[in-house]
């Protein structure tokens, strides 16, 4: 990787998929969980959903649980991925500097 | 390309997103438990309040009881979840091997049985609280607490200073515990 993945190297979006990511493979969040998580307004956090969405690294499920609707989402495949590559390409960075 | 130092940081910012994020996580799935523990206590010290000489037969058939629903319910909720939530429900056997061990060689009386085990569970949350998350110290500290002051201090009313105080505490640091 010559550089880091534009969609992850952003601060909120990085810090969804990082809050996203030690959940098990089937588990999915509630909006209003990864809102307080990530510590972000709710119209920021919306539109950062909707890149990483369309991106495919998550997948958003909206739905209703007693009669109140609910938004859920979960890191996808590729999702997982795409942050592993961008946690190696940064430590990578600090490796060599520390070498050199 | 990236500075060596913008990147160390970003590093730390995903780790503690990451460990902020576990730790919610743990906290949730450690929830039902507290509901059920908490509920098993009512039941066994109101039990034994009511009937104070069958507190061998009450208190084991209600701490069995929230054994059996606390591992059914890891079961129920292990499907692709991490495998810590089973060491939950085992650490609880374990528990109640190392009691039966204790109890043989130490006989106790039917009260410091009773506070015993609100004992042992502080001091259990106290310590993997300091691992895992500070939530957990102020449990088991609170739980201590009230144990000893309705050991010392309600001596008639014990039982029932456990079933309403014990058990609430624990539905309530359940509750707590689901809101993180």
């Amino acid at each position: 990787m010559e550089q880091p993945d534009p969609i992850i190297h952003q601060p909120v979006r990085l810090k969804i998929i990082a809050t996203l990511e030690p959940f098990p493979r089937t588990e999915k969040v509630e909006f209003v969980k990864l809102r307080k998580l990530v510590g972000t307004s709710e119209g920021n956090l919306s539109l950062h959903l909707q890149t990483l969405e369309q991106s495919g690294y998550l997948t958003i499920e909206k739905d209703f649980a007693d009669n109140k609707p609910r938004t859920r989402v979960k890191l996808s495949r590729e999702g997982r991925q795409a942050y592993s590559l961008y946690i190696e390409f940064l430590r990578e960075i600090v490796a060599d500097y520390r070498q050199n | 390309m990236l500075d060596p130092s913008e990147a160390a940081a970003i590093l730390r910012s995903a780790e503690i997103s990451q460990r902020q994020s576990i730790e919610t996580y743990r906290y949730n799935r450690c929830a039902p438990h507290l509901y059920i523990w908490g509920a098993a206590w009512m039941a066994g010290y109101l039990g034994c309040a009511a009937n104070p000489g069958r507190f061998d037969t009450i208190m084991p058939l209600a701490m069995w009881g929230a054994i059996l629903a606390s591992i059914l319910w890891s079961i129920a909720g292990a499907k692709g979840a991490h495998k810590t939530d089973w060491r939950i429900a085992a650490s609880f056997l374990v528990m109640w091997i190392f009691t039966y061990s204790l109890f043989a060689i130490l006989p106790p009386n039917p009260r410091a049985i009773a506070a015993y085990f609100p004992l042992l569970f502080s001091a259990l949350y106290a310590g993997v609280g300091l691992w895992i998350g500070l939530r957990y110290v102020a449990i088991g500290a609170a739980l201590a607490a009230a144990t000893l002051c309705g050991y010392f201090l309600l001596k008639d009313y014990f039982f029932v200073w456990m079933a309403l105080f014990g058990g609430a505490a624990l539905i309530l640091t359940g509750v707590w515990l689901k809101r993180a």
